[in-house]
């Protein structure tokens, strides 16, 4: 009674271990000569050899389309900022007109230099910010990615720079 | 050009030239083959094989090649050197400091047998014996025996008190692949799923040739997850045994 009651116990055990597919029966098909190698036919489909994996890969370039983008976007803001210290030079000059203006005269052509050089100052900084911040969350995106990809598969190789 | 230049040139020739770009068949050059193939999760390139080498134990004596790529997230690279009686394949698997060393021949024309080693750090034995219509072998301590059925071949798969089911998907596509390159893919395509099946004891394994390329991640296969019991022991076994007092 024992060993039936340790039989069963083991069984269970092993069972509860090992949780395999139950293989299926193996065909029994007679030998037949191995077929002589020839050279496959050209096809049109490429072999992809990556380092990463499709999903890390995708989610890299996302995060190196927003490095860009939001690098394009500060270096946009930036050219606003330098064209808004410039506006701001020729409002001080519209006060205070500079050689060969005469002094203590009202300019129209200074101010309207000053009016253009501020639109377009402020829609630089404008479309830079944007393009900074769309950039930023492209990045952010690609690298949610990468996070979420690694934490679901954390032996899988990482690009470069992946934060882990 | 004088002599002693040609002396000078022709050996930094021989050994700053790549691999040979073609191979003599029946007495005529013949451009190399470049040849890529994809499966269920495998990519390799055959670069400058043979284009003509016939059995692995046809009698060739060449260069055969390299052959690279990931299979089951193993990244392996590999020199092929048809020896006459077998095509020995020597190269690394991953960034192992070990090399793996193979062989493939065949016997009575109806078994291609792939002997070697796998990984040396983990004793990683390959004994396969590849059929048209039958793969039974051994792959580490793992145990396979699958017979054909269609376009597959089904069977079992024993490994660590584990039987479950194998499946090799394909199997028309397997013999479109040089004896070499069959040597280098099939025994890592059988190690896969080790995180799986040694790591949890559960799962079964299904892998491919042809069709759809698929990826594995780094460290799935079975050389990565072979420390099991068996292996602890044996490996203890053979340090006390290098030791002991003559």
């Amino acid at each position: 009674m024992r060993t039936l009651i340790f039989a069963l116990v083991l069984s269970f055990a092993v069972g509860a271990r090992a949780q395999g597919v139950p293989p299926p029966p193996v065909p029994q098909l007679p030998d037949e000569p191995l077929p002589e190698w020839h050279p496959p036919p050209k096809t049109d489909r490429h072999a992809l050899f990556l380092m990463v994996s499709p999903e890390v890969q995708d989610a890299q370039r996302l995060r190196q389309v927003g490095l860009w983008t939001s690098s394009f976007g500060w270096a946009t803001t930036f050219l606003g900022g330098v064209l808004y210290v410039w506006a701001a030079t020729l409002a001080q000059d519209v006060a205070a007109p500079p050689q060969p203006y005469p002094p203590g005269v009202f300019s129209p052509e200074l101010e309207d230099k000053r009016n253009a050089v501020e639109r377009a100052a402020i829609s630089l900084l404008a479309i830079g910010g944007t393009i900074a911040v769309g950039g930023f969350v492209l990045y952010t995106a690609g690298q949610w990615k990468i996070t979420t990809h690694h934490k679901t598969h954390p032996n899988e190789p990482l690009p470069p720079l992946s934060g882990f | 050009m004088s002599g002693a230049m040609h002396r000078f040139l022709l050996p930094l020739l021989l050994v700053c030239g790549c691999a040979p770009t073609t191979a003599y068949v029946d007495g005529k050059p013949v451009p190399r083959l470049d040849m890529d193939f994809v499966g269920q999760p495998f990519v390799i390139r055959v670069s400058a094989a043979h284009p003509k080498p016939g059995s692995p134990s046809g009698g060739l004596r060449d260069f055969g090649g390299r052959i690279s790529g990931n299979v089951c997230g193993l990244d392996i690279t590999y020199d092929v050197q048809h020896d006459g009686t077998r095509t020995r394949l020597t190269g690394f698997v991953d960034e192992k400091q070990t090399d793996s060393r193979l062989e493939v021949r065949d016997v009575e024309g109806v078994s291609r047998q792939i002997t070697g080693t796998l990984d040396t750090e983990t004793f990683t034995a390959v004994n396969l014996d590849l059929r048209k219509n039958a793969i039974r072998g051994n792959v580490g301590l793992r145990q396979y025996d699958l017979g054909r059925d269609g376009d597959r071949y089904i069977g079992s798969l024993k490994v660590a008190g584990l039987t479950t089911t194998a499946v090799i998907n394909g199997a028309q596509d397997l013999w479109t692949l040089p004896p070499a390159a069959q040597a280098v893919v099939l025994p890592a395509l059988l190690s896969c799923n080790g995180d799986e099946l040694e790591g949890n004891k559960r799962g079964q394994l299904i892998v491919g040739f042809g069709g759809h390329q698929t990826w594995e991640g780094k460290h799935v296969s079975s050389i990565y997850h072979s420390q099991t019991s068996d292996v602890q022991r044996a490996m203890i076994q053979g340090q006390q045994g290098s030791t002991m007092p003559h």
